[in-house]
């Protein structure tokens, strides 16, 4: 047994050693980074003040909140979104579950950027959807490049995917039968799904709320495009430090700030959807 | 008075007709199997019993109340699936508790009921565990407690033993008739295990290709069968194939090597292409000629199958390629392959049927 243990661990030698180098290399190396001097301020050897001056000042530490509530809002939407989607995606026979999978990873295979690209000009006050709406006073300028809800409108849409087919490769792998089991002692529909289908069916929605979080979280074309300056993310500050102000220190700390948040989310997600799972 | 009547109810699949105008009716606190090949439509009867096929015609009352349209959760219909379709993220006892829960009877009755059905089943003390923590057999039994803790009018079971190695089937066998008589409960159960139907059932029901074949108690089902697909499909049996030459009380069949059988059947019209069936156990072998026997031929035995508590043997005999079954006894004569003997069968066993 503990030789089998052995050679397996073996086998996977040198594919973690190449994780190893890809990715935890750079990592290193960007931490190393942040704990630098830079520019702005005067101290000499390794130490946290580059952290220390963005969590001191208003501007920034706003950044970090727009970024957790664009991520957590995102979240929030999309996770019944998805689950509704997968739940219908569930009850489709084979041919049209296949077509509608491929349409729904279309948007991937189109890349963010082209998509972006579409909700700028879906997205303005004198957009095709929005314009008409406009003209005939039916709404006010709703103004959303720009804003915070744009974003968060781009993010749904790019992570929604990801969703749906997280939880649908959950959903898919519980049993139909005990959905008609809990009908048979009694349950309605509602009241089955509520006592069955849901809480088998959280550790997936555990997944797909860390995925989508994390995607929003670290996503940069939608906040740099629909967001912009004024609603700068810490993706959108990282570029920012770097190609506007060449303080590769703090965008270095900015990143390890973004880290740090994803790590806080996937421990929190974690703990609050599982005590729920049983056993 | 739980009676369930079925009365022609016909589902059909795109095409395919999975139950072909199907009437069935169970008594009250009887124990029904519902027998039949692979594909023949078992599961679906019993899925438009419990509400989760609907029926493309026909009715169904339990009752005496139609319920046909009725939903799943309002029939008080006990099912035990073939998988068990145990909750897994629920301890046995919320397993259990589950069906009364969702009548929202209060806490301690449940408890009460929980501890009641598990002593039903004989799993005191394992309230606690889950599921994936039992054997096949306890999970069986908490599927099994858990339909009847709701006290159903109806216990459905789809192949409730068929996961189970063969000595525990015969001991849930018998475990489950117990349960079934001590609660006086109404119960249908699918198999397509003869054995089991023959052992466990009040009455047969017999289906092939979706339409009901025959229903009857296990010994008429296997000593009278009514068709030559039930005939051919309880126990095993030699297959003759002729034209019928005379009928009446006692109808000869002649074959075409010109040997005739005398044996009975209903709806036979001379000259008509007719099968003959006689059962391997009907058959006699032995070296002195069976006068009493209206069928006997000499013949040579070809090959000799030892089963343990019965010997079978293959046999030439005019032309015809026949097997008898007999006892693995002192009292039995034995063979040896390449000895003449006699074999014969009475005219009562054997069964002419139209094909
Ligand atoms: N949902 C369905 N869609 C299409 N055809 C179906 C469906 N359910 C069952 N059938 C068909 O109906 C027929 C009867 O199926 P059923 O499951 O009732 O058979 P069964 O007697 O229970 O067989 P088994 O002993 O193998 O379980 C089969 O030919 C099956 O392919
Ligand atoms: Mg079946």
């Amino acid at each position: 047994m503990t030789g089998a243990r052995g050679v397996q661990w073996l086998l996977l030698l040198p594919s973690l050693l190449l994780l190893a180098l890809l990715l935890g290399l750079p990592l290193a190396a960007m931490l190393a980074n942040s704990l630098q001097p830079n520019v702005l301020l005067s101290f000499t050897g390794p130490a946290l003040d580059n952290y220390g001056y963005l969590l001191s000042r208003s501007y920034y530490l706003q950044v970090i909140l727009r970024t957790l509530r664009m991520a957590a809002v995102t979240t929030l939407v999309t996770i019944p979104l998805g689950y509704i989607a997968a739940m219908l995606l569930r009850r489709l026979s084979g041919r049209a579950g296949n077509l509608a999978i491929m349409g729904l990873t279309f948007p991937i295979l189109a890349g963010p950027l082209t998509v972006v690209l579409g909700w700028m000009a879906l997205l303005a006050n004198g957009g095709p959807f929005l314009g008409p709406l406009v003209a005939a006073g039916l709404i006010g300028p709703p103004n959303l490049l720009g804003s915070e809800t744009g974003v968060v409108i781009s993010l749904v849409q790019f992570v929604l995917p990801f969703a749906v087919l997280t939880l649908y490769t959950g959903l898919r792998q519980i049993q139909p039968q005990l959905h008609e089991a809990a009908r048979s002692l009694g349950a309605g529909s509602l009241s089955g799904f509520l006592h069955v289908t849901l809480p088998l069916s959280l550790p997936s929605a555990l997944s797909a709320s860390i995925i989508v979080f994390s995607l929003a979280a670290s996503s940069f074309i939608s906040p740099h495009y629909l967001g912009g300056a004024g609603q700068l993310t810490l993706t959108t500050l990282v570029t920012q430090f770097i190609m506007a102000t060449f303080n590769a220190e703090l965008a270095a700390a900015a990143a390890g700030l973004l880290l740090l948040l994803m790590l806080a989310a996937v421990i929190g997600i974690t703990a609050a959807i599982g005590r729920f799972i049983r056993p | 008075m739980p009676e369930l009547i079925l009365s022609h109810v016909t589902r059909r699949f795109s095409g395919h007709t999975a139950v072909d105008d199907f009437s069935l009716t169970v008594r009250d606190g009887e124990f029904v199997c519902l027998l039949g090949p692979s594909g023949c439509g078992k599961t679906t009867t019993l899925r438009i019993i419990a509400g989760f096929e609907r029926a493309d015609a026909g009715r169904l009352t339990l009752d005496g109340a139609d319920i046909t349209h009725a939903p799943p959760q309002q029939r008080d219909i006990g099912l035990v699936f073939q998988s068990y379709a145990l909750f897994p993220h629920k301890t046995v006892a919320e397993n259990i508790g589950f069906g009364l829960k969702m009548r929202g009877r209060p806490r301690a009755a449940i408890a009460a009921a929980v501890e009641e059905a598990l002593a039903l089943v004989r799993l005191e003390g394992l309230g606690g565990r889950y599921p994936r923590a039992l054997s096949g057999g306890q999970q069986q039994r908490v599927a099994l407690a858990r339909a009847l803790a709701i006290r159903p009018r109806l216990l459905l079971m789809d192949e409730p033993l068929s996961n189970l190695d063969a000595q525990l089937r015969e001991e849930m066998r018998n475990e489950i008739r117990r349960i079934q008589k001590s609660l006086g409960i109404t119960a249908v159960l699918v198999t397509h295990d003869q054995a089991e139907a023959l052992a466990m059932a009040d009455r047969i029901a017999v289906m092939a290709k979706g339409r009901l074949q025959q229903m009857a108690d296990p010994a008429t089902i296997y000593e009278a069968p009514a068709t030559a697909f039930v005939s051919g499909f309880i126990g095993q049996a030699n297959v003759l194939e002729g034209r019928v030459e005379s009928t009446g009380a006692e109808a000869v069949l002649a074959l075409p090597g010109g040997v005739t059988l005398a044996g009975r059947g209903d709806g036979l019209a001379a000259g008509a292409a007719t099968r003959a069936m006689v059962k391997h156990e009907r058959m006699a072998l032995c070296r002195a000629e069976p006068a009493q026997l209206a069928n006997r031929f000499p013949c040579q035995v070809a090959e000799r199958t030892y089963l343990g508590g019965s010997i079978a043997y293959r046999c030439e005999a005019a032309g015809m390629t026949l097997t008898a079954l007999l006892p693995n006894h002192p009292l039995f004569e034995s063979f040896a392959p390449g000895d003449t003997a006699w074999i014969g069968w009475a005219a009562t066993d054997c069964a002419f049927f139209p094909c």
